[in-house]
């Protein structure tokens, strides 16, 4: 029997999950394959695809004005979290900063790594692209940048990251390689042989794709600023991007690490309720079926993309526990002990899909500490 | 100055009606220009079934159009091998249809020569593991698929080689003509907007579902019905032959493989505008329960997308009521000379893929009766280059599906290839699912800076896999500026364009997977790379 039984494992149910455990709760984490945190960019947006301020925000999704508090300590609680984790975010919800994308267009968010630096006004960029990678092509991207930044001077520069270069690679493969020293320093030297080539002038911000090191960020992010004395950024895209896989990892292994107990490749197939009150789960795993009991649950499986939720002719469906939905996959009359985290909670959450890192992280704080007045539903005591 | 060009004969439309005409012209040596206002095939002839008819569809119906489809049939399996997998198709009864029509359609069969052999059950239940076990007779018909993209690009090609002209992405905006007589056509560019006159004493009026619009240009009556039908598209191929469902033809019974996929369908409804390809879930879930009949799986698996096409239906007597499905599929070859007084206009509709060149090659015999030539059709044994290569692109450092993709696409542009692919970035895989390689798409992009997602698909097949564009098209694009293919605003226009045309495709079968995919894509657009803020400026 636990006290806290997370269904999914995307940015909410990690979240959950670790916030619950360092509560002293026996929590179990309920996992089948992957988050989609996987695919994201591992920046936090507040109106996933469109500007807008912390009370627009607050408005679109169901808050109350009085939550503003806990919307921050729920934000500040992350940010600690991620220094613990060795992968600090910065940024403030309440003053979202533009950041550069892999197509070179500028998107704004709320809380991004170290990796990632705002984009300035002005100055002298440059886009560095790595052949193998087509995900990532610096010269369209140098040009969107143009667009979007008219008072910058905007370059482009493309070099091979391999000693022998054939293969494709994704960002991550890329981030792989930059993890090793001589990797970085071979990149650094090719870099100023281009720009010497090319005779472009010193720079004062490079635009990288999301690939700076996977588990040595830290290393290549000071190597390529000092080497190339400049702000350097990763430019997150196409999936997958290093930066959310870094944070991915790193909350997994968090997770296990504070005593969560992981059910991997196991999916929740239905729930025992009774007098609406969920009992326990049942589960499936690769060869046997079995029931999860516990006091509370979070519900983190996910939308239509994540697969908490399915398309169906006659309508939306909730895949886990089998809940009565209405037209946008809410569940109406959800059993007492349940709490809704990320974007589990139906298709009115999501713009463009997705509900954005910060509703999730904040659903997530909601779902172990409660909110003051609460829409969502907290768990109290 | 307004441009001006002058030929023997202009053919108005690049399906594959106006696409075969220009190669029989060609070959017979006869001057000819061909408008068509998007890319080839912007019509019917890339949103049809791609199923190479035996004939037996039609066998009781329609038999005169049965036997022409047989013959055409056997022609093309001999003279475009490149665009045809000759799959064999199955005719399946199943309980509730009509024997009395099984016992017409034998006698049918027989009469005009079609090759129809009953086979055990046992075996096409082993042969085809997804057709109903309710099946109460099968038979084997010489039925075969046409990738009508190829078939469209090598055709074209044909005729360019042989001398004809072709001028995609331009609109004929009006019929010239003098006293009785046409003498040509105003053509529009559809990207620049410049106009341009073509003067030719001889205008094909192969524009099918629009074939009205450009009867009224000259002013002449004109009837057509256009038949709207819809085809969903299944994330893999589950049959290996055609699966024909044997009854009267109606909606929902026939079960095309192309490639790695299959196509079902289709329906038929009666539209007035030509350029209306709508999709509609309702119809798409009747259709789908019908399919169930031979296909009972059908409702489990995944659909990635659907489209629609028209139909163009001649009617001969303007007036009576139709339901498309009543008026012959036969093809209407009008000399509006004879018929209407207006000397050197030719209309040429109805049909089918399957006759194609049977259709040009009588349309372009009364082109050579008017022109008074004795040019002789050749294109029944004139063969177009196979698309196999032999050569096994040694000399590129190829992933081994991507160099069996072209193995088997290339054809005879393999030296091209093996020159292009020496670069190490060009033989880079940019689609995955289909495995097209940046040495592909580069050869699909016209010199002339226009970027078109949709033109490089139908010429590559990137992007039509279960993924939908939604990874290569980003690269494409990207690749293109990279390359000075393309500037930032036109790449950027072509991928939004590019994914707002899959997106519609998609969002009528969005269910399960494909749904997901569907959000995915827009996520990774809107979201993760930004362009959600390019909608919002423009709106503004
Ligand atoms: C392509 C992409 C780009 C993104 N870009 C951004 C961005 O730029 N900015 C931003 O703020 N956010 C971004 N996001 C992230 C998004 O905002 C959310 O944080 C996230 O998708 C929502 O996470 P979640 O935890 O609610 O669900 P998910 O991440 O969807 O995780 C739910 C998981 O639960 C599991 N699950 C489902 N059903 C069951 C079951 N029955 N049993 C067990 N497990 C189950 C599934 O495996 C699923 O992975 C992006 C996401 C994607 C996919
Ligand atoms: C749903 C469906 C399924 C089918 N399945 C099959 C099948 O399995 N097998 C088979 O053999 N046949 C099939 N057919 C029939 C076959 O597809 C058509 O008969 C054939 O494609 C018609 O070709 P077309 O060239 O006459 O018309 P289209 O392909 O429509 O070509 C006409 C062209 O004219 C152009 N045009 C129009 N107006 C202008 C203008 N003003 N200026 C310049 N250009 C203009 C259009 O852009 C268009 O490209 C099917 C048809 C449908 C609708």
């Amino acid at each position: 029997m636990y006290d806290v039984v997370v269904i999914g494992q995307g940015l909410s149910g990690m979240l959950a999950a670790i916030w619950a455990r360092g509560e002293g709760k026996r929590t179990a984490m309920i996992m089948s394959g992957a988050g989609k945190i996987m695919q994201s960019t591992g920046v936090l947006d507040l109106i996933p695809g469109s500007r807008g301020t912390l009370d627009e925000w607050m408005k679109q999704y169901p808050f109350h004005s009085e939550n503003k508090a806990d919307v921050l300590q729920a934000v500040a609680k992350f940010k600690a979290l991620t220094r613990e984790l060795g992968y600090p975010y910065n940024g403030d919800v309440r003053e979202p900063v533009p950041v550069v994308t892999g197509s070179g267009h500028i998107k704004e968010t709320a809380l991004y790594p170290d990796t990632v630096t705002p984009v300035p006004d002005r100055g002298h960029a440059v886009v560095v692209g790595f052949q193998e990678l087509p995900d990532f092509q610096p010269l369209f991207i140098s040009k969107n940048l143009q667009k979007e930044r008219p008072l910058m001077t905007v370059d482009a520069i493309r070099i091979p990251l391999g000693e022998d270069s054939q293969r494709v690679l994704t960002q991550l493969d890329a981030a792989r390689l930059l993890d090793q020293k001589e990797v970085r320093a071979r990149c650094l030297r090719r870099i100023s042989g281009q720009l010497a080539d090319k005779g472009i002038s010193q720079a004062d911000f490079f635009v990288f794709p999301s690939s700076l090191g996977n588990e040595a960020w830290a290393q290549t992010l000071k190597q390529f600023s000092e080497g190339l004395g400049a702000r350097v950024t990763e430019a997150p895209g196409m999936p997958p991007n290093a930066t959310a896989i870094r944070l991915n990892d790193r909350l997994k292994l968090k997770a296990i690490r504070s005593g969560v107990r992981l059910y991997a490749d196991t999916t929740v197939t239905g729930a025992d309720i009774e007098k609406n009150h969920i009992r326990s789960v049942r589960v499936r795993m690769a060869n046997r079926a079995t029931d999860v009991a516990g006091r509370q649950f979070v519900l983190a499986t996910g939308g239509i993309l994540g697969g908490g939720l399915e398309v169906t002719p006659d309508g939306i469906r909730e895949t886990a526990l089998h809940l009565n939905t209405d037209g946008d996959g809410r569940p109406m009359n959800p059993p007492d002990n349940l709490f809704l985290a990320g974007a589990s909670g139906g298709r009115q959450l999501t713009r463009h899909g997705i509900v954005g890192g910060v509703y999730s992280l904040v659903s997530s704080y909601a779902s172990v500490f409660g909110l003051r007045k609460t829409v969502a539903g907290g768990m109290a005591k | 100055m307004k441009k001006a060009l002058e030929t023997e004969v202009a053919v108005i439309g690049g399906g594959v009606t106006g696409t075969g005409i220009l190669r029989d012209l060609a070959l017979r040596g006869i001057k000819a220009v061909l408008v068509e206002q998007g890319d080839l095939g912007h019509g019917t002839s890339t949103r049809n079934h791609g199923l190479l008819h035996s004939g037996c569809r039609y066998a009781v119906r329609d038999p005169e159009a049965a036997v022409e489809s047989y013959q055409e049939n056997l022609i093309l399996k001999r003279t475009i091998p490149g665009s045809i997998e000759q799959t064999g198709g199955l005719f399946v009864k199943v309980p509730g249809d009509d024997d009395a029509y099984v016992r017409r359609w034998l006698d049918s069969c027989g009469k005009l020569g079609i090759p129809v052999g009953e086979i055990p059950l046992e075996q096409a239940f082993r042969e085809e593991p997804y057709l109903t076990k309710e099946a109460q007779a099968v038979y084997q018909v010489p039925d075969g698929t046409i990738d009508d993209f190829t078939l469209l690009i090598d055709v074209a090609a044909d005729a360019v080689a042989h001398g004809a002209a072709l001028l995609t992405y331009h609109e004929v905006t009006g019929i010239m003509t003098e006293q009785n007589h046409v003498s040509g056509i105003h053509v529009r560019d559809t990207r620049n907007g410049e106009e341009q006159d073509i003067y030719a004493p001889i205008v094909i009026n192969a524009a099918g579902p629009w074939g009205m619009n450009i009867a009224k240009m000259a002013g002449v009556p004109l009837r057509i019905i256009n038949n709207k039908g819809m085809l969903v598209v299944f994330s893999h191929r589950f049959n290996k032959r055609v699966i024909n469902r044997l009854r009267m033809p109606g909606d929902g019974d026939i079960f095309v493989p192309a490639h790695d996929v299959t196509i079902f369908g289709t329906t038929g409804k009666n539209t007035d505008d030509p350029n209306d390809f709508s999709l509609n879930r309702e119809e798409m879930e009747q259709m789908l329960t019908t399919g169930a009949d031979l296909i009972p799986e059908i409702h489990q698996m995944r659909l990635i997308r659907a489209y629609s096409g028209s139909r163009p239906l001649y009617q001969k007597t303007a007036g009576k009521g139709s339901s498309g499905r009543d008026v012959t599929r036969g093809m209407a070859l009008l000399d509006h000379g004879e018929r209407d007084g207006l000397d050197g206009l030719i209309t040429i509709t109805g049909g089918k893929l399957t006759t194609f060149r049977l259709m040009a090659e009588r349309t372009v015999d009364l082109v050579c009766k008017k022109l008074g030539s004795d040019a002789q059709c050749t294109t029944r044994e004139a063969a177009l280059p196979s698309r196999k290569s032999t050569d096994s692109f040694s000399g590129a450092n190829l992933a081994p599906a991507a160099r069996h993709k072209l193995m088997n696409w290339a054809g005879v542009r393999t030296p091209e290839f093996e020159t292009s692919l020496k670069d190490r970035e060009a033989a880079n895989v940019v689609c995955e699912c289909e495995q097209v390689t940046w040495a592909e798409i580069d050869a699909a992009i016209p010199g002339d800076g226009h970027l078109d997602l949709g033109d490089i698909r139908r010429r590559t097949r990137l992007g039509m896999g279960p993924c939908q564009g939604t990874f290569c098209n980003f690269r494409t694009a990207a690749l293109a500026v990279e390359h000075g293919k393309a500037g930032t605003r036109e790449a950027d226009c072509a991928l939004m364009r590019g994914v707002k045309e899959r997106r519609k495709g998609m969002g009528v079968v969005a269910t399960g997977e494909t749904a997901k995919q569907l959000q995915l894509m827009q996520t990774i657009y809107q979201v993760s790379l930004g362009f959600g803020n390019e909608e919002e400026k423009q709106h503004v």
